[in-house]
């Protein structure tokens, strides 16, 4: 019993602990006793409506559906990710969507929760039982299956950017490229981008040429790069930008910077670029 | 603030106040409580969706060998030399029955979607991926007359345009020069407007021909209006004076 | 051919290791093997057929691109009143109609006062919007303001800036 947090209790665990009064041993609150000695409160169910989006690539001439689930709030997490695995495991395992890491960090479980597009593991359920919560797969992608869209595409357009450090020549001490603390101050904001694809499926123009436009996401680590003081090729970078289609759909619509998860700002990243684009620097 | 309520007529206000999503989610992440791919606990029913697989033969009935083993979604896979094209794909599709039986549970309802795809104005079409998986996409070559040069000269008329649609009406008299260069602006800017809307909503792959229609209808339109526009400066009141009087009279 | 058949069978089922069990239990899923290079084929018959999930019909309300489809709603129209305005001017002329802008006014002029403001006051709106959101969409290119808070203040600044303009635009 050394484990044990306390240490009154862990004296209290001892072999005198027969002749210690039982009601020390109620008062003390520890870990093993807490379980037993609280009574649980039944509360009467929370029932929300979930209506989610439905599609099966078995049956491909079926036309996508809304399917309806009811849960009760106060058998279930709080996040929107909590409902979709308590639906998978108790209602309907056939409900199809991804995601790993639960806490905001993977970006497996991004999709269309109430209008915008989150990470399900962040986006708590809405408690109001009069309304129901509407979940679609991310806007205007091609479906896998309910709720998992073919990012295919955005990997292929995040590979085309070339997202690694390039450098004319090697470091001067041979070793490493130094970098002073105001110049990695400049990469704050755009490292930490998860790709999750909620920007870039929440952009209009994305919506209309996804195959030539390169989108928020992506476009936001292509500034990483050309930020990054370590990197030499800033040249090549810029000149990957310009064309009619790469950058230049982007009109300022910022549903990006509005949608991001993270609270990342893609817009701002994209004015910096066509900033840079036209000072030639 | 609580936004849990706000909503006019039904139509939810939160995107018309600037809260960004990760504030609306949560301060710090909460973690998920639920166990991932968790065995369903014995005291809840069995889930009752089921999709049994067909022993029956297909329908597919032309392909007629002796030793082929009857499967479903028997169209997904290619006949023995040779692989599925799209045009096979879709004949085969139109023509299988669904061999599948999903029985849902009492509680859950299921709703038609309402906006199908072909209903809508512009359809994104089939999915094509160009390449495997692993290719980048093609880079285009750099052309800054369509790049950089292009988007600092439309700034720039933008720019030129905000005096422009002021001043010739404050000046009160007419003034040609003025309204010469308002009209020119005026063209630039609106043709500039225009291409961007068809470069948009016409994509090259999608759309080849509609979208070099649209484009020559565009420069057309453009330049007669132009035409027509100093014919108006020279032979008419011009565009100012034109403009003054449609407001006033 | 078929005695080779069966004597290639016969050999196969000899080299097999004997059931000890009466019965082989019988699966009751066939399974068929394809060859590796038909994946990248099923998969391009699948995305053949995959939906687009929903944009416009179920994307939340945010001023964010209501205001920017705003922006380009109202420049179409304007520059479409002017482009058919001016392409008449041209094209119409020699068929004989009068398009010269005295005649058009008068013709404006003796139509109805409501009608005449029923016209304007969509236009008037139209252009204050146009102008002055393109005044929101220069400040951005600079780079000010470009941040969630940024956007919705200016935004709702142009929105009552739009409204006052459209009344200024019918007192002058």
């Amino acid at each position: 019993m050394a484990s044990l947090r306390q240490p009154t209790l862990r004296l209290l665990a001892s072999s005198n602990i027969r002749r210690v009064s039982p009601t020390i041993i109620n008062s003390t609150r520890c870990l093993a006793t807490l379980a037993k000695e609280e009574v649980v409160q039944k509360k009467a169910p929370l029932v929300k409506k979930f209506s989610i989006y439905r599609w099966s690539p078995d049956e491909p001439t079926k036309k996508p559906q809304m399917q309806e689930y009811s849960i009760d709030l106060n058998e279930c997490g709080p996040m929107v990710l909590d409902a979709l695995i308590k639906i998978k495991n108790e209602m309907d395992p056939t409900l199809t969507f991804r995601r790993s890491c639960r806490e905001g960090i993977c970006g497996s479980c991004a999709m269309n929760i109430e209008g915008t597009n989150t990470l399900a593991c962040l986006s708590r359920i809405n408690r109001d039982a009069s309304s129901t919560t509407r979940i679609y797969p991310l806007p205007h992608m091609y479906v896998v299956k309910d709720l998992v869209p073919d990012l295919t595409n955005f990997y292929k357009q995040y590979k085309s950017i070339q997202p690694y450090l390039q450098s004319k020549e090697p470091a001067p001490d041979g070793k490493e490229f130094l970098q002073t603390k105001e110049d990695r101050k400049k990469l704050d904001g755009l490292y930490e981008c998860i790709l999750c694809a909620c920007c870039s499926t929440s952009c209009p123009s994305y919506w209309w040429n996804q195959e030539e436009y390169l989108g928020p996401a992506v476009l936001m680590q292509a500034y990483r790069w050309l930020a990054d003081s370590r990197d030499g090729k800033s040249g090549q970078r810029k000149d990957m930008l310009e064309n009619s289609m790469s950058l230049y759909r982007c009109h300022t619509i910022m549903n990006c910077a509005r949608t991001c998860p993270k609270g990342l700002n893609p817009g701002l990243a994209i004015a910096k670029i066509k900033m840079m684009m036209v000072q030639g620097a | 603030m609580e936004l849990a309520g706000l909503r006019l007529a039904g139509l939810s206000l939160h995107g018309f106040w600037p809260t960004r999503n990760s504030q609306l989610q949560t301060v710090l992440p909460s973690v998920c409580s639920s166990p991932i791919l968790s065995l369903p606990p014995q005291k809840t029913k069995t889930p009752t969706t089921v999709i049994t697989i067909s022993e029956s033969k297909s329908a597919d009935r032309q392909i007629d060998r002796q030793d082929r083993p009857s499967i479903p979604f028997r169209w997904l896979f290619p006949t023995m030399a040779s692989t599925l094209r799209s045009s096979t794909a879709r004949r085969i599709l139109a023509a299988a029955k669904p061999t599948s039986a999903i029985r849902l549970l009492p509680q859950t309802r299921v709703a038609a979607f309402h906006v199908s795809q072909r209903h809508q104005i512009l359809p994104p079409g089939p999915q094509v991926v160009h390449g495997t998986v692993n290719d980048p996409v093609p880079v285009p070559t750099p052309n800054a007359t369509h790049g950089s040069y292009h988007w600092a000269f439309e700034r720039i008329i933008a720019l030129g345009m905000i005096p422009l649609t002021v001043a010739p009406f404050a000046a009160g008299s007419a003034n040609p020069a003025l309204d010469a260069a308002l009209g020119t602006a005026l063209v630039l800017h609106s043709h500039i407007g225009f291409d961007a809307c068809v470069t948009d909503y016409f994509p090259k792959r999608q759309y080849p021909k509609t979208r070099t229609f649209m484009i020559w209808l565009l420069r057309a339109s453009t330049i007669t209006a132009a035409v027509g526009l100093f014919s108006i400066q020279t032979n008419d009141i011009g565009l100012t004076e034109g403009i003054k009087r449609f407001w006033r009279a | 051919m078929l005695s080779t058949r069966v004597f290639s069978r016969s050999l196969l089922r000899s080299a097999r290791p004997k059931s000890t069990a009466f019965f082989t239990p019988r699966r009751m899923i066939t399974t068929e093997s394809i060859p590796a290079s038909s994946a990248n084929s099923i998969l391009a018959a699948q995305r053949l057929v995959r939906p687009v999930s929903p944009h416009l019909s179920i994307y939340q309300a945010q001023l964010t691109w209501y205001l920017s489809m705003t922006t380009r709603i109202t420049g179409v129209a304007l520059s479409g009143v002017f482009y058919l305005y001016a392409i008449g001017y041209v094209l119409v002329s020699p068929l004989g109609v009068d398009m010269s802008v005295a005649n058009v006014s008068k013709k404006w002029g003796e139509l109805n006062g409501a009608v005449k403001a029923a016209v304007k006051a969509p236009l008037a709106a139209c252009f204050s919007f146009h102008f002055w959101n393109g005044i929101r969409h220069l400040i951005w290119d600079s780079g000010r303001e470009l941040t969630v808070r940024g956007v919705y203040r200016t935004g709702y600044g142009v929105l009552g800036l739009t409204a006052l303009s459209t009344l200024g635009l019918f007192v002058v």
